[in-house]
């Protein structure tokens, strides 16, 4: 093999490349050949390898930063997107659909929590209005009828009890209140014991 | 050659001997063979390939008659030399703990 042999047999094996890649390619051989120089023409080409691996070399290089762009031509896009239509519009349809329905569900399901999450709000308002109403009947008629009275107390307290106890598994506010006066009291204790503390120094 | 180079290593290698100077395709294989076992077939496509990611840049400069394409390394190749060279000796390090244990103790 000699130098042009090289050359041609490169140019063979760019050809599926973009015209500007294998220009590109081709002169830096012939410039390397020329630096080298004449009198080390056979050193270079013992050393300088297979054409062939050099174009696959180019074309794995390539293909991470062009493939991707240069897979189908505009104008072949646009062909095959309409020639795909009859099966990709009903395919877009079914996933619209299918995406609508999971909406709805979801919505749905929203709702019913909402209203569950009412459920039992309504049930301690109910037992606490009727407990305090009991409350309050028991005490207006305890002069005319005590044991009936009694009866209504003791109702109306076992009513704003029960809900209170409903209230129980739904912690968030009972407890936030609970926290929150407890840690009204330690301040209240905290305060009241660092007056006495400074009363007792002075 | 025992350990053989990989591409990432190679880009290192063709960084730094461009970050002294530019140079064309047959001074910088000349150079880079003094080191590393780099066949001229390796060493286009590498070169393409950094310039393709905007690592290098290449002119031409009339020479006796012709003219020679010179490579030269970008702000974005600085970059990425100098994160190698950090990975480098990070690597070396740990070799060397492996390798050299009986050396270092």
């Amino acid at each position: 093999m000699n130098r042009e042999s090289f050359m041609s047999a490169l140019r063979t094996h760019l050809s599926g490349m973009p015209t500007e890649e294998r220009q590109r390619a081709l002169r830096y051989y012939e410039e390397y050949f020329d630096d080298a120089g004449e009198e080390n023409e056979q050193d270079v080409l013992q050393k300088i390898g297979d054409p062939a691996e050099i174009a696959k070399q180019l074309a794995d290089s390539a293909h991470i930063t062009q493939t991707t762009k240069k897979a189908f031509s505009k104008p072949w896009t646009f062909v095959l997107s309409i020639l795909a239509a009859p099966i990709a519009l009903p395919l877009i349809a079914a996933g619209l659909a299918v995406v609508a329905a999971l909406f709805v569900t979801a919505m749905a399901l929203l709702f019913t929590l909402f209203i569950v999450s009412f459920v039992p709000a309504i049930v301690v308002f109910a037992l606490w209005i009727t407990g305090i109403a009991s409350l309050f009947i028991g005490a207006f008629i305890l002069g005319r009828d005590f044991a009936t009275s009694l009866v209504l107390i003791g109702t109306g307290l076992v009513a704003i009890a029960l809900g209170a106890l409903i209230l129980i598994p739904y912690r968030p506010w009972p407890a936030r209140i609970v926290v929150f006066v407890r840690m009204c009291a330690a301040k209240a204790t905290h305060l009241v014991a660092r007056i006495f503390q400074g009363r007792r120094k002075k | 050659m025992a350990f053989p180079i990989s591409a990432s290593l190679l880009d290192a290698c063709v960084l730094a001997a461009l970050s002294e100077s530019d140079m064309y395709g047959y001074a910088l294989t000349q150079k880079l063979q003094t080191t590393v076992d780099v066949s001229e077939s390796t060493l286009y496509p590498v070169l393409r390939r950094l310039e393709k990611d905007q690592r290098l840049r290449t002119y031409d400069q009339p020479y006796q008659g012709r003219n020679r394409r010179y490579y030269s390394i970008t702000d974005k190749g600085w970059a990425l030399l100098t994160a190698y060279r950090e990975e480098w000796l990070t690597f070396r390090e740990k070799m060397d703990q492996l390798l050299q244990k009986e050396r270092n103790a």
